[in-house]
């Protein structure tokens, strides 16, 4: 009988500790994620990464030593500006814009997304969605984590103005 | 700003760009023109954040290669914008680089109809104006 309880309690404590690693992983990769941000990664296009992460890339390459890979002319190819088309569309934002100096529209162009799933986290703790002072945007979807690193943040105003 | 500049970027901090629209030009202006020159800046800021190109060659680059993207991202954001007519509004502010160079020699006629389009969409007897 005791034998039994501390098998159960064992594949309780296992169980638990998996969970709890799962958890940390993803904030780990999303801080991972995060340094890809500096320019100087963007540039080597290499960066560490720990291998427990499975990912599906559209852009980018997870290496098994946990490297990943940036393909420049991938890169180069991801240009989007049509994820924010308001301040371009519509004529109210335009309109404002070149009746006041001190009018500015932002807008954001995500240089690359591609989405990753840490093993087997499917918790809606670990969800994230948005965007941070930094500009990295982060979408929980079907397919897993989307991740959007370095958009350039754009600022529009008119000049001109008399 | 003078008035054949329709617009132009600044670097404010690293991954910020500031986009400055010339105020006497464009209020006049379709905005499908306005969309296309804050889509031509933003694709200079871009590959000055990528490290992709500098100033010089940005826009041999994008004739070469961004052409399509910039037509499509203009059909996108204006559906019934006509291909032919989004591909000229994306060859705007590129008449020095290396791929109009050629597309004037191989095919003038076309090159110039290029350019009567874009006249047209600032002008706005082509496209949606904004001011009444």
């Amino acid at each position: 009988m005791k034998r039994k309880l501390l098998l159960v309690l064992g594949c309780i404590l296992f169980v638990y500790s998996n969970t709890k690693a799962q958890k940390i992983d993803t904030v780990n990769l999303i801080h991972e994620v995060r340094k890809i941000q500096s320019r100087e990664l963007a540039l080597n296009g290499t960066m560490s990464m720990s291998k427990t992460f499975t990912a599906s890339l559209l852009k980018i390459q997870f290496q098994q030593n946990g490297e990943v890979i940036f393909n420049k002319d991938e890169l180069k190819k991801d240009f989007r500006i049509n994820k924010n088309p308001l301040p371009l569309k519509y004529c109210p934002e335009l309109n404002k814009l070149f009746k006041s100096s001190n009018k500015t529209l932002t807008l954001y162009i995500p240089l690359i997304s591609y989405v990753v799933r840490a093993h087997g986290t499917t918790d809606k703790e670990n969800e994230v969605d948005w965007r941070t002072k930094e500009g990295l945007i982060i979408e929980e979807s079907d397919k897993g984590i989307s991740i959007i690193f370095s958009p350039i943040k754009i600022l529009i105003k008119a000049s001109n103005i008399e | 700003m003078p008035d054949s500049i329709l617009g132009r970027y600044v670097s404010v901090n690293y991954g910020t760009y500031m986009i400055e629209l010339n105020g006497n030009v464009l209020p006049n202006a379709s905005k499908e023109m306005i969309a296309t020159t804050i889509i031509h800046e933003a694709l200079h800021a871009y590959m000055d954040y990528s490290g992709i190109n500098n100033y010089f060659n940005d826009h041999d680059s994008m004739g070469a290669a961004y052409v399509d993207e910039m037509a499509n991202a203009l059909k996108e954001l204006f559906p019934t914008l006509s291909y032919s007519d989004a591909t000229a509004l994306a060859w705007g502010g590129l008449h020095e680089s290396m791929a109009w160079s050629q597309l004037v020699m191989k095919k003038p006629s076309l090159a110039q109809s290029t350019l009567n389009n874009i006249k047209q969409y600032i002008d706005k007897t082509k496209g949606t104006g904004c001011q009444p």
